[in-house]
């Protein structure tokens, strides 16, 4: 599969805009991650020709979408691509058959019945979006966007309209859907959930721009700056004072680093699972007032607080001894530790370069961030 | 002669009808997605005849289309017939312009109700737009459509004042229904102005009740409480 090559600037007014270069695998799933107002949608819209005011260049593949300086700009007819959208907008005066339908040209009726069939919505063929649950309309906006057989699956925040309880399930079925029909496709998200079960690439979108991406794993184990952190659920971050050689100091102390930290760390991140509860002091301890026990997905979650008030979630096996509340001291492993600049990336090793149409759309800092 | 002020308006109200809907469906397209600077202005001169004294609107309309006005001028200059003033095709414009709010406001309405996303939806699933006019757009604001169109019709049939200032009482030519009830009232001859009320009342009471039942029935009353009369 040919990869998705993107640089667009997008303006929205006077107070937002978004300008993201990226080159993303042509195949499997790539989430876009960002906070509310991040220009997840912005991306997404402009991907899908539904953004009137992109300039830049967008291809898929050897496929020219979008090219303002040659004056290419195909309509979103003309992109073969499939939306599901935040609210679905399935057609309600449409049955389910009707709205999967819509985009084939051919409506066979016995290759009707075997795809939804395939999307366990035989039964429901007749019926109409306003009779349905949360969870069968989400299948028939799949459905009815993988009926036209997309190059490029756009999901805008496919979960965000059902509960909790229902997430996993629907989940299941959009991943199992996606990789039996092997379309590469790009899920908005602001849920690291998504991300983590769903994503084989991420990207992390914040105010407009691209501060972070890269194969999922790696991105949600090195984040590299503090804003992709904190989208990414990093919960633990010691904000750091100063870095000297081998160590960071800050108001809740100082800690070793298995490297020298770079120039412009600002905070030190660590994830839950790697700190442990220690009974004396020693190299890399602090102490800590433990506040709070709850037990959540994966084990026991700890919530404490640094003398200087920097809070620390600690993340243990249901097995491991449960400490009283109060005063503890915790152990963070240097090798554990990651220095995190401001917005920039300090270094990005897995950056991929990325052929641009227009250069003149990005300031030096701009394509430094991307 | 009863019927030939009946013929007139049922003329009137069907022309004035079908050409607003030819032209008012850009202008609600436009009011309802607009996002210009432009917008609340041309919704003001939009729903102006709503609140203007039929009077006012027909006098001004008159000085326009006297063939020294700026509008019968140029009538006059392209035809050589005189002004519009007086005549059908004067009295077909000043329905139109009177009307105009009754047939823009219900589908400005339907279409502000309308889930872009669907729009959207369709353009993606490969729909061009006329498709999508057609299967996703005018199926959903139907009520709105009908609405804006009873609105029209209706209120065409029983208009007076403009068409007074602007059509006069020429039988046969600008002498529709209401103007007709008035000279016969004038000339004492009540039963001829009671049948022709009757008739406006009860032809007027019979499209508007078909219309709620099938508002009713198709769950929505989309645009046609959104006139602001």
């Amino acid at each position: 599969m040919s990869d998705l090559d993107c640089a667009i600037r997008v303006t929205l007014g006077e107070r937002f805009s978004l300008r993201a270069r990226l080159c993303l695998p042509g195949e499997g799933v790539t989430a876009i991650v960002g906070g509310s107002g991040g220009g997840k949608t912005t991306l997404l819209r402009a991907l899908a020709g539904l953004e009137p005011d992109v300039v830049g260049s967008i291809a898929l593949g050897g496929e020219v979408w979008l090219d303002t300086v040659q004056k290419i700009n195909v309509p979103p007819q003309k992109r073969n691509i499939g939306v599901v959208f935040q609210n679905y907008a399935l057609f309600p005066h449409m049955t389910v058959s009707q709205n999967v339908a819509f985009g084939i040209s051919d409506k066979n009726p016995q290759n009707m019945s075997e795809y939804l069939q395939s999307f366990d919505l035989s039964d429901l063929a007749h019926e109409r979006p306003a009779s349905l649950s949360g969870g069968q309309r989400q299948r028939v906006a799949l459905a009815r966007a993988l009926a036209t057989n997309p190059e490029l699956l756009l999901l805008d925040e496919p979960f965000s309209a059902v509960d909790v309880p229902l997430r996993a399930k629907l989940r299941d079925e959009l991943w199992r859907a996606i990789r039996h029909r092997g379309v590469p496709t790009l899920l908005i998200t602001h849920d690291i959930s998504d991300v983590r079960l769903l994503a084989d690439w991420v990207v992390v979108l914040d105010e407009g721009r691209v501060i972070r991406s890269g194969p999922t794993n790696l991105v949600l184990s090195r984040p590299r700056s503090q804003r992709a952190a904190r989208i990414l659920g990093w919960d633990n971050l010691l904000p750091v004072e100063a870095v000297q050689s081998s160590t960071a100091s800050g108001d809740w102390g100082t800690l070793d680093l298995y490297r020298p930290g770079p120039d412009g760390t600002v905070c030190l991140g660590i994830l839950p699972d790697r700190i442990s509860v220690v009974s004396k002091p020693g190299r890399n301890t602090l102490p800590a007032t433990l506040e709070g026990i709850s037990r959540v997905a994966g084990g026991i979650e700890l919530n404490c607080r640094l003398h200087d008030g920097t809070r620390l979630l600690i993340l243990q096996s249901i097995d491991t001894a449960i400490p009283m509340i109060g005063s503890i001291m915790v152990h963070l492993p240097k090798k554990s530790l990651h220095c995190l600049g401001d917005a920039l990336p300090l270094r990005d090793p897995d950056h991929k370069t990325v052929p641009l149409a227009i250069n003149s759309l990005f300031s030096p800092a701009n394509q430094e961030a991307a | 002669m009863l019927w030939p002020p009946v013929i007139l308006s049922l003329k009137l109200a069907t022309a004035t009808t079908a050409i607003l809907l030819i032209l008012c469906w850009p202008l609600a397209w436009w009011l309802a997605t607009t996002r210009s600077r432009f917008k609340p202005a041309v919704a003001a001169i939009t729903a102006l005849p709503l609140v203007l004294p039929p009077s006012v609107l027909g006098f001004y309309l008159l000085l326009l289309f006297a063939p020294k006005g700026p509008i019968g001028g140029v009538w006059n200059a392209l035809t050589g017939e005189g002004g519009l003033a007086f005549t059908f095709i004067g009295l077909l414009i000043a329905s139109c312009i009177y009307s105009l709010p009754f047939v823009v406001q219900p589908i400005q309405a339907a279409l502000e109700n309308l889930d872009r996303q669907q729009v959207e939806a369709a353009w993606t699933l490969g729909a061009s737009r006329w498709r999508t006019l057609w299967h996703v757009i005018l199926p959903q604001i139907r009520p709105g459509l009908i609405s804006a169109i009873v609105l029209g019709f209706v209120h065409t049939l029983g208009e007076f004042g403009v068409v007074l200032m602007v059509g006069g009482n020429i039988p046969g030519q600008t002498q529709v229904i209401s103007i007709a009830i008035y000279e016969q009232v004038e000339v004492m001859d009540y039963d001829a102005a009671h049948i022709l009320s009757a008739l406006l009342t009860l032809s007027a009471f019979v499209v508007l009740a078909m219309v709620y039942a099938f508002l009713g029935q198709s769950g929505t009353s989309a645009g046609f409480r959104s006139v602001k009369t």
